[in-house]
């Protein structure tokens, strides 16, 4: 056992010798891992805040983004809305857009629209109509959140309303890092963190396209079931693509973003190059890869 | 607090992602997929980082997404491929120049992915078989098995180069 033990240790090493340089730095794995814990704590805190708070009854209203922090925290404020769920502190009315807080807490600071918006991809709506941050302080306990409500695809679908909160403890550096972190979260999407890429395909295996474009030319099914060739365009580009996506997995096997190929390309021109991708991906595929 | 969170999973993440390269690159063969795990490793990592920093088990946890991963990974009708900017019309780069190849390690790469794993996980990494079964969430019976098979081809190999 010890020859191929020590045989596969010396020359791992000496792979590792000749190795690239790691692609990312750790500063990149520290940005990616805040936003999958935010995304996480997105997804497990909608509708909840920290089960350690215990607020009483009634809420009043929260005055309009751009008031000061003194202006909003009258705690002879008249109570508006719908109470407040137990253990909640602050959330918006997901139907009238009203932003009420617990009584007896003021709001310290404020940052208006951290997450206003299109959503990030595993946020719990599609778009954020209103958000805030909120450093809320009652008696020597500080709090921090990030109220939201926001819709699902059309619009159509009734609004939710969510807070996303730590428990206390956490000090205003830790809320800061929180909201830059939700900010360039949402601030990436607004942004276009879609970059040249106009189209993928979702885990639902539905095409979705970058906002601006729509799909222009669609074909079903050009290497087998669940792929999708389409033709995207924001009226004066096109970018064609060939999805597939297997084992749970999404393959965009192939994406055209730089062609220079515009709207007078027909839908010959789109059904070749599918062809032309569609050879291909079968020319380059194993045996064993064909028949499943 | 998030500072304190990270200052460690930093430190983590300086002293231990050679390893961890390594180690993907042992179970899958390539250094940019190997890159792709690792990245994916310490991403999750990070998530569970209080949880799994408490309990001291901060490699393992990342180990064991790796062999997760890696199996996962082989069992995809087709690997993932990401947009281009243009569709390629040449054939791809070749392997990179300075890789050192070795006959043992092609032939690591060519067994079957439970095989492979297993062999890493027992004959390079050293864990024990009820180590190895967990991690790869087999039997440990399957695991004897899995390594017994890939030992003898990687042995074959050694005894042809040694011949």
């Amino acid at each position: 056992m010890h020859d191929v033990a020590d045989r596969l240790a010396a020359d791992i090493e000496s792979a590792a010798a000749g190795a690239p340089p790691a692609p990312v730095g750790v500063d990149h794995l520290l940005r990616q891992g805040r936003r999958s814990l935010l995304r996480r704590r997105a997804a497990l805190g909608a509708g909840t805040a920290a089960a350690a708070l215990v607020v009483g009854g009634g809420a009043w209203a929260l005055a309009p983004a751009g008031t000061t922090a003194s202006d909003t925290t009258d705690p002879a404020a008249p109570p508006a809305g719908d109470p407040l769920p137990p253990d909640t502190l602050a959330r918006y009315d997901a139907d009238t857009g009203e932003l009420t807080i617990a009584p007896g807490w003021a709001v310290e600071r404020r940052l208006d629209d951290p997450l206003t918006g299109p959503a990030a991809a595993d946020f719990a709506v599609d778009r954020v109509d209103d958000s805030v941050g909120l450093v809320l302080t009652s008696g020597g306990e500080t709090v921090w959140l990030i109220a939201w409500y926001g819709t699902e695809g059309s619009g159509d679908a009734d609004a939710i309303a969510g807070t996303i909160t730590t428990g206390p403890g956490e000090d205003y550096e830790s809320f800061a890092v929180f909201l830059e972190i939700t900010a360039a979260e949402a601030s990436d999407v607004r942004a276009g963190e879609w970059g040249h890429t106009a189209a993928l395909l979702d885990t639902d295996g539905e095409v979705q396209v970058k906002p601006g474009w729509t799909v222009a030319e669609r074909i079903d099914a050009p290497t087998g079931p669940g792929s999708v060739a389409v033709d995207v365009t924001d009226g004066k580009r096109h970018q064609w693509f060939v999805f597939e996506a297997g084992g749970g997995e999404i393959s965009d096997v192939a994406a055209d973003p730089a062609d220079p190929r515009t709207p007078d390309a027909s839908y010959a021109d789109f059904q070749a190059w599918v062809d032309d991708v569609v050879g291909g991906l079968a020319a380059n595929r194993t045996p064993d890869e064909g028949a499943r | 607090m998030i500072r304190d969170r990270d200052a460690s999973y930093v430190e983590f993440v300086t002293t231990r992602r050679d390893h961890l390269r390594r180690v993907a690159y042992a179970l899958c063969g390539d250094w940019h997929r190997a890159d792709d795990l690792v990245q994916t490793a310490l991403v999750k990592l990070y998530v569970a980082w209080p949880r799994v920093r408490r309990t001291g088990s901060e490699e393992a946890y990342a180990r064991t997404i790796l062999v997760r991963a890696s199996i996962d990974e082989s069992r995809r009708p087709w690997r993932r491929e990401r947009p281009t900017e243009a569709v390629p019309d040449a054939p791809a780069a070749a392997p990179l120049a300075v890789e050192e190849r070795s006959a043992l390690l092609d032939a690591l790469h060519a067994l079957p992915p439970q095989q492979r794993v297993a062999v890493v996980l027992r004959h390079w990494l050293g864990l024990s078989v009820a180590e190895a079964a967990k991690e790869m969430r087999i039997s440990e019976g399957t695991v004897k098995s899995h390594t017994s098979r890939g030992l003898d081809a990687l042995r074959s190999v050694l005894d042809t180069a040694g011949a």
